[in-house]
């Protein structure tokens, strides 16, 4: 949970970071070039304005009355004139640091005249006769011009050769024959320039500072409406959604984060059905199967199955078994004693397959089991059980049985086949052969149907073997049937065989014709061998 | 494998079948005959190409003989050996009218 909520809203955050970071950045960069821009203009301003001035001094003065004060080192009235237009321009540009008249000499100049101005401090202005060598701007700058008797043009920066901040102007004072007399010069203080600029400067940062910020806060607004909220919608209904459903979010515009949140909540619908459909589907399955389960259990549980069954018994051995492929078949078995001296053999094959065809066998082999322990014959009990079923049977279900009852004293039998495959019977000292007589109908099929009781003997050692259609019509996988021949055959090998031997030989030569293949058909099968009232011995083999 | 051959004539209707009428073949003939046997008096069915038959297909059969019983006749002609061995053995052969 708390991956999640470290998440919710690291985007908008982003986002935010993301254009302030871009707006520092801009705005500094304008910050810095219009400090730039600003500053180099007010330079040029200055210089320009120190340009006219020293100009239009130096075209006022007299040029030829300087030498005089050069040379004498006196003052008249003349130069008093002087003195005063010097301090009033200066006092007019508040930029002028130093304003002055001097001599140039070759290697030095010489002053004639400094401006001073109210409030300047004495110490710093110098007097007339006070020289000083030319220093490394000069050289550069200042001594070509008065060669060339120009005045400066361009902006010299005093900062560019150790003298601070400053910037300097000088025009030429021209004598009558054209010669230079003597250079007016201002220089600037930068100092009050910056501070100046600084203040102006700091005053449009300030201004755009407060712009940017408000832009910020607008552009912020504008992304939390219109993707900062949406989104966090978004992202809050795709977390609801574990809990079931979804509420769907409606956004001001019908845009992409609209679609997306219709696409997700129709997502989420398909899913829910979709999940419903896989929980139906499965526990019907489960369902399905644990009734497939139930059903092969009571099919296995309900027809007898220990063997050997009756082991007091001396008189009869009987065996039977079903194998049983994948599905639940409706074949089935049962065999009881219906009283000390009757053995009463039931065999059959419902129709169709699964739980319905197991059902209807349990009910079959429960009715048939309760006819004949009433002692009726075997006609008897499936016309019975035919007329029961009928009554009650809307699916059409029927099913073949063979039932007989076996008087052991005697070995005196009678069998009824309705409807199912004839058995194979095999006397004492001889062969195994089908017992070939008129059969019913299945029990269940139809209403009206006769079932008959044939009669037949039993001799010690003779033995019986009965079998569903199963065993007679397996198909192997080229399309052969195992066939009434292929039974005898086998049956035939050992013929005096116990009930459990016959039928496992019967498993194994069905085993060998399927071959690799898988068995696809249920296999039922019962045997009995009749001893009577002797020992079970060799003779009667 | 099964094909059916329907063909009617008035209320009398006949069905050939050829191939092999078991469990999976069954359902086929079953829903052909709920859809032909409204109006049916006489049915009749052709097993001249019939090779076998499960007790899946004698259900199908034994149905169709319950509903001609109640409004006609059916009966079952040009039966094979194959076929008419396990219509004897499963004693069907009492229930429906088997004719050349």
């Amino acid at each position: 949970m708390s991956k999640k909520s470290k998440t919710r809203h690291s985007l908008s955050r982003r986002i935010t970071a993301l254009i302030a970071i871009l707006m520092a950045v801009m705005f500094l960069a304008v910050s810095f070039i219009s400090y730039r821009a600003l500053r180099s203009t007010y330079l040029r301003l200055y210089s320009e304005k120190a340009q006219d001035i020293v100009r239009s001094l130096a075209s006022e003065i007299d040029g030829d009355r300087l030498y005089h004060y050069v040379e004498t080192g006196e003052t008249d009235s003349y130069y008093d004139w002087l003195s005063q237009e010097f301090t009033m321009f200066k006092s007019q540009f508040s930029g002028i640091a130093f304003l002055y008249l001097f001599y140039p000499e070759e290697e030095r100049f010489i002053y004639i005249l400094e401006a001073m101005k109210p409030g300047d401090d004495p110490d710093d202005i110098n007097a007339m006769g006070e020289d000083f060598p030319y220093g490394e701007m000069e050289l550069a700058h200042l001594v070509p011009d008065i060669k060339a008797g120009r005045a400066s043009s361009e902006l010299i920066l005093g900062a560019d050769v150790g003298y601070g901040e400053t910037v300097s102007a000088w025009a030429p004072v021209f004598d009558s024959d054209g010669k230079v007399a003597a250079m007016v010069e201002a220089d600037c203080s930068l100092a009050n320039l910056s501070a100046v600029i600084r203040e102006y400067a700091l005053r449009i940062i300030g201004v755009q500072l407060l712009f940017m910020l408000l832009v910020l806060l607008l552009v912020i607004e504008i992304l939390q409406r219109n993707v900062t909220r949406p989104v966090g919608q978004l992202s809050k209904m795709v977390e609801s959604y574990e809990h079931g459903s979804v509420t769907q979010p409606k956004f001001r515009h019908e845009d992409e984060l609209q679609m997306l949140g219709d696409s997700f909540v129709e997502m989420t619908e398909r899913i829910n059905a979709y999940t419903q459909e896989v929980a139906r589907a499965t526990e019907e399955q489960g369902r399905i199967s644990a009734e497939y389960n139930v059903a092969k259990q009571i099919q296995t549980d309900i027809l007898p199955s220990v063997f050997p069954a009756f082991p007091e018994r001396r008189d009869f051995d009987i065996y039977a078994s079903l194998y049983s492929s994948k599905e639940i078949c409706g074949d089935f078995y049962d065999f009881f004693l219906i009283d000390e001296d009757h053995l009463c053999m039931v065999v059959g094959d419902v129709s169709g397959k699964g739980v319905p065809a197991a059902m209807f066998m349990v009910i079959v082999k429960t009715l048939i089991k309760n006819r004949a322990l009433q002692g009726f014959s075997p006609a008897e009990v499936l016309q019975n059980v035919s007329e029961q079923v009928l009554e009650g049977n809307n699916a059409g279900m029927f099913t073949t049985v063979w039932l007989a009852v076996l008087e052991l004293s005697t070995g005196k039998g009678l069998a009824a086949n309705a409807g199912q495959e004839h058995p194979a019977l095999r006397h004492a000292g001889k062969r195994f052969e089908l017992q070939e007589y008129r059969h019913s109908p299945p029990v269940g099929a139809m209403e009206g149907v006769r079932f008959r009781d044939h009669g037949f003997q039993l001799e010690p050692g003779d033995t019986l073997f009965v079998y569903t259609d199963g065993v007679k019509n397996s198909k192997n996988p080229k399309e052969e049937t195992f066939g009434k021949e292929r039974i005898l055959e086998a049956l035939n090998r050992e013929p005096g065989a116990t009930p459990s031997v016959l039928l496992q030989t019967m498993k194994s030569a069905i085993d060998s014709f399927y071959g690799e293949a898988q068995q696809t058909d249920d296999l039922t099968m019962l045997s009995l061998k009749y001893y009577g009232t002797g020992q079970p011995s060799d003779e009667w083999k | 494998m099964l094909t059916i051959n329907k063909t009617a004539e008035g209320e009398k209707v006949t069905f050939s079948l050829e191939g092999n009428l078991d469990i999976d073949t069954a359902p086929q003939l079953e829903a052909e005959l709920k859809r032909a046997l409204d109006r049916t008096t006489e049915l009749v069915f052709d097993f001249r190409g019939l090779k076998y038959i499960s007790s899946a297909g004698l259900r199908v059969l034994l149905l169709a003989q319950k509903q001609m019983n109640r409004q006609g006749r059916m009966r079952l002609v040009h039966v094979g050996e194959t076929v008419m061995e396990t219509l004897e053995i499963t004693g069907f052969a009492d229930i429906f009218y088997i004719a050349d």
